[in-house]
């Protein structure tokens, strides 16, 4: 895994990427923060993206268990043909949102949306984001339905 | 989700996109996170003045495992970071970190000290090193008289 923090966790980092979402979406709108979250899941994930593009979803399942986990989040990981299903039902940083008594915005979920997006572009698979509840969504990483690999 | 350990890269892209706006742009933004630091830091403050910001700093040393050293003396609150987590991080990123990176605390914690009548001297030594320090006065002539021996003081307005 590229990425692979140990240690403390400060998650009061959720509250700034909450403001940031905020502050983007007004000053610029949503096209400069697709922009952000892409350059953030291409260039930054550099690695998990160009695993992506050569139809390796491993290292994304490696990250999100990674760091799911490391924020104690609850999650269930199932198998669909040529992917898989992360199935998040305690999302940490909507969880830690509520305990700083900040409200859960429905733009707050772009950050997730956004990302998924964005690790799809120029690659074998379509990443869908299923909001279903505050802190519960789906992410199903499956192949692209002309892709014959 | 932005994992809190990966929120430093994403804020290091935004910065990035913020500059190729134009300076001011990314000046906006780091006001608009000394507005939401100051909701965390101010009650600090506002309790225990100097102390305050120790006891936050402190908490911030355990929590983003910062390899920092904290002293406190009757002019000032002091923090020594021998290694920048935040930095580092930026430095090891595979989008390259943004030269102007180190300027952001500056950017926010600023504001927040003009706010509570506090002056603020940071001296980033290299924008491209893991190591800063801060010191934060209570009068402002001991501040001026500090800045002069810095080597490297940040300025972000």
């Amino acid at each position: 895994m590229r990425y692979a923090d140990k240690g403390e966790v400060h998650k009061d980092f959720h509250l700034a990427t909450n403001a940031t979402i905020d502050f983007v979406l007004s000053e610029y709108g949503k096209d400069f923060l697709a922009e952000l979250f892409r350059r953030t899941a291409q260039n930054v994930y550099k690695d998990i993206y160009e695993n992506l593009k050569c139809g390796n979803f491993q290292p994304l399942l490696e990250h999100w268990r990674y760091y799911y986990t490391r924020e104690k989040g609850a999650f269930s990981i199932s198998e669909e043909p040529g992917g898989f299903i992360f199935h998040v039902t305690d999302c940490p940083a909507v969880r830690h949102l509520k305990e700083r008594n900040v409200p859960v915005k429905k733009s707050f979920f772009l950050q997730i949306s956004l990302l998924n997006e964005a690790w799809s572009e120029g690659t074998p698979f379509v990443i869908e984001t299923q909001i279903i509840r505050d802190g519960e969504y789906k992410m199903t990483v499956r192949r692209r339905s002309n892709d014959s690999k | 989700m932005i994992p809190s350990d990966h929120f430093v890269r994403m804020y290091n892209e935004l910065f990035k996109m913020l500059e190729e706006q134009g300076h001011d742009h990314l000046q906006k933004y780091w006001k608009r996170i000394a507005e939401l630091q100051d909701t965390i830091l101010g009650p600090y403050i506002e309790r225990d003045g100097l102390k305050g910001m120790y006891d936050y700093w402190e908490h911030i040393r355990i929590e983003e495992n910062c390899d920092a050293d904290l002293d406190l003396t009757d002019d000032y609150f002091e923090f020594t970071m021998n290694k920048c987590p935040s930095l580092s991080k930026v430095l090891d990123n595979d989008a390259g970190a943004f030269e102007l990176y180190c300027d952001h605390c500056a950017g926010w914690i600023l504001p927040v000290m003009e706010r509570h009548g506090y002056h603020y001297v940071s001296d980033m030594v290299s924008r491209t090193e893991p190591v800063c320090v801060m010191r934060i006065y209570k009068n402002k002539k001991k501040a001026d008289e500090y800045a002069k021996t810095v080597k490297l003081q940040a300025r972000p307005y």
